[in-house]
């Protein structure tokens, strides 16, 4: 890692950080339904919907599967729309009446408007019974407004301002994928060559991927806590991130009941190497298998939904290039540190 | 490569049983557990038509801790003068085979008899009998190969019994996941979608694990 010394690479990490500190938490979000509240009365349905900040018509209403894509052409359109000044209120005919519509469906409330594109509330509407007698007309030419370029993340509804979390809380997970890789390669190194340096280089970065993890639960358990409502959930990306928290504190107690640095060096090597593949094995593998909270698992929208806007994308890559720089960064010194206090 | 892990084995077994005392202990140790939780179970009223859920997450919890205590008490037997001469004699990988073997063999033999026992005051509602023992032989084994090697690498230390859980359990989380999932299944006459994933899965875990012992093994072999 003396590449690292080179303060052009030092200089390079606190811009990408600072980058993305700024722009991640200054730029506005962008217009959404803000708000909306639905009553049935007999066979019409009546939303009532809050649009801020938008400063234009909006030419089209409807609702919409969310299993179903773009193009399809099976829409709900209101009856009436009463404006109000930035408040709408929809009714339309009930989604119980039509035979399209299976119970458990979920539907999609879409606008459009000409300068952000289709704006969507997720999950405007549960399916609960079904009467289902009559069908819907397919409606033909629904095009989407092309989004024009705006310097604003996506407000989607649930996630709202939390979506700038991204920028923090998948960087460290990748920046203490990194560091393990790392520290599982150095291990490699010591067990072949048998130099101590290797050794240190391992214990050090696995420390320091111990404290991104620390981190990434952190911010993971914030975002959880506003997203799904609680700070810890069964789900197999949390119990695999806790395991390995776990095996990696085991491995700094074995280090610490020794006193020979040889054996020190070997035993922990042995373990990291170890607790790695297991580790890898359980947070790749069994989350496929399981269903989980987090996007691309389970019937989850994927990170796609992030990455489709090219905002996020702008700030998103630089973010995990910084924090991924600064890990390695902090590792080094420490090496440098540790190396200076044996001399 | 067979006639040194042969003998050794058969060395192992020939001690095992001139010393019968420690596995009659762990016989006894399972005796105990199985009925302290029995009768601790039953006083909270807990026994009355317990689902099978519970038996099966007590069950897998009996034969984690037989299995530590097990492999503890197999490596504490062991001198360091006995280690010396083992040091002198053999190649580490036909020792670490001849281990690995010995420790699931006889984990495997523990568990069986624990599933006996625990039968008597548990019951027994399992419906498939063979996907039972091929989860106690799969999950026993797989818990004697993760706790060789952490046992390997504690002994010497100073609290060796302690690390050797700390070492292991974070890692033996995921087996008992899928040893329990496994099991759940013999309690309904028809498998589940996942049943053929999971077992794939845990038999790679073990394969996977094996190899890794083989690696790594001759490095600590030493301390």
């Amino acid at each position: 890692m003396n590449f690292l010394k080179q303060p052009f690479l030092q200089f390079l990490c606190i811009f990408l950080l600072g980058y993305s500190f700024l722009g991640g938490l200054l730029l506005p979000l962008s217009p959404n339904i803000e708000k909306l509240d639905y009553k049935s009365e007999g066979s019409t349905l009546v939303m009532d919907v809050v649009i801020p900040k938008l400063n234009e018509d909006i030419s089209m209403f409807y609702l919409k599967k969310s299993a179903l894509g773009d193009s399809s052409q099976l829409i709900l359109k209101p009856t009436t729309i009463d404006k109000k000044d930035g408040s709408y209120k929809l009714s339309f005919t009930h989604p119980n009446n039509f035979k399209e519509f299976q119970k458990g469906d979920v539907l999609d409330l879409v606008c459009h408007t000409q300068t952000w594109g289709g704006l969507r509330y997720f999950s405007a509407f549960y399916i609960d019974t079904v009467i289902g007698s009559q069908s819907l007309s397919p409606t033909a030419n629904i095009h989407i407004p092309e989004k024009q370029f705006h310097w604003s993340f996506p407000n989607r509804n649930i996630l709202r301002e939390s979506i700038r979390n991204l920028f923090y809380h998948v960087p460290m997970w990748f920046t203490m994928m990194a560091l393990l890789i790392y520290s599982l390669v150095q291990s490699v190194l010591f067990l072949s060559s048998g130099k101590l340096t290797h050794d240190r280089k391992a214990s050090i970065s696995a420390g320091v991927a111990s404290m991104f993890g620390v981190l990434g639960l952190l911010t993971g358990m914030i975002w959880a806590k506003y997203t799904w409502g609680a700070f810890w959930t069964n789900d197999p990306k949390l119990n695999g991130a806790a395991i390995g928290m776990l095996a990696y504190l085991a491995y700094f107690i074995l280090r610490g009941s020794l006193d020979d640095e040889i054996k020190k060096a070997k035993l922990a090597a042995v373990y990291n190497i170890f607790s790695f593949t297991i580790y890898m094995v359980f947070i790749w593998i069994l989350p496929r298998i399981n269903d989980s909270l987090h996007p691309g698992n389970g019937g989850n929208p994927g990170f796609n939904v992030y990455e489709q806007d090219n905002v996020m994308r702008l700030f998103f890559y630089p973010a995990v290039l910084g924090w991924i720089f600064l890990g390695f960064w902090l590792t080094e010194m420490y090496v440098k540190l540790k190396e200076n206090i044996n001399k | 490569m067979i006639t040194p892990v042969l003998a050794l084995l058969k060395y192992d077994f020939k001690r095992e049983f001139r010393q019968r005392l420690s596995f009659l202990s762990i016989l006894l140790y399972v005796f105990a557990i199985t009925y302290l939780l029995y009768f601790l179970l039953n006083t909270q009223g807990a026994l009355v038509k317990m689902e099978v859920k519970y038996w099966n997450v007590i069950f897998w919890i009996i034969i984690l801790f037989t299995t530590i205590n097990e492999l503890i008490a197999q490596f504490s037997k062991e001198s360091d003068g006995l280690y010396l001469y083992y040091y002198n004699v053999i190649h580490p990988v036909f020792f670490i085979v001849a281990r690995l073997i010995f420790h699931s063999l006889y984990a495997v033999l523990i568990s069986l008899l624990t599933y006996f026992i625990f039968s008597l005051w548990f019951g027994s509602p399992v419906e498939n009998f063979g996907l039972i023992l091929l989860s106690i032989v799969l999950g026993s084994s797989s818990f004697a190969i993760l706790f060789t090697l952490t046992t390997a690498l504690s002994k010497g230390l100073k609290n060796n019994a302690v690390l050797t859980s700390i070492l292991g359990f974070p890692l033996c989380i995921p087996l008992i996941t899928l040893v329990s999932r496994l099991s759940k299944e013999a309690f309904f006459s028809t498998t589940s979608d996942n049943f053929w994933i999971n077992l794939i899965i845990l038999i790679g875990f073990n394969l996977i694990m094996v190899v890794l012992s083989v690696i790594l093994y001759p490095y600590i072999w030493r301390e």
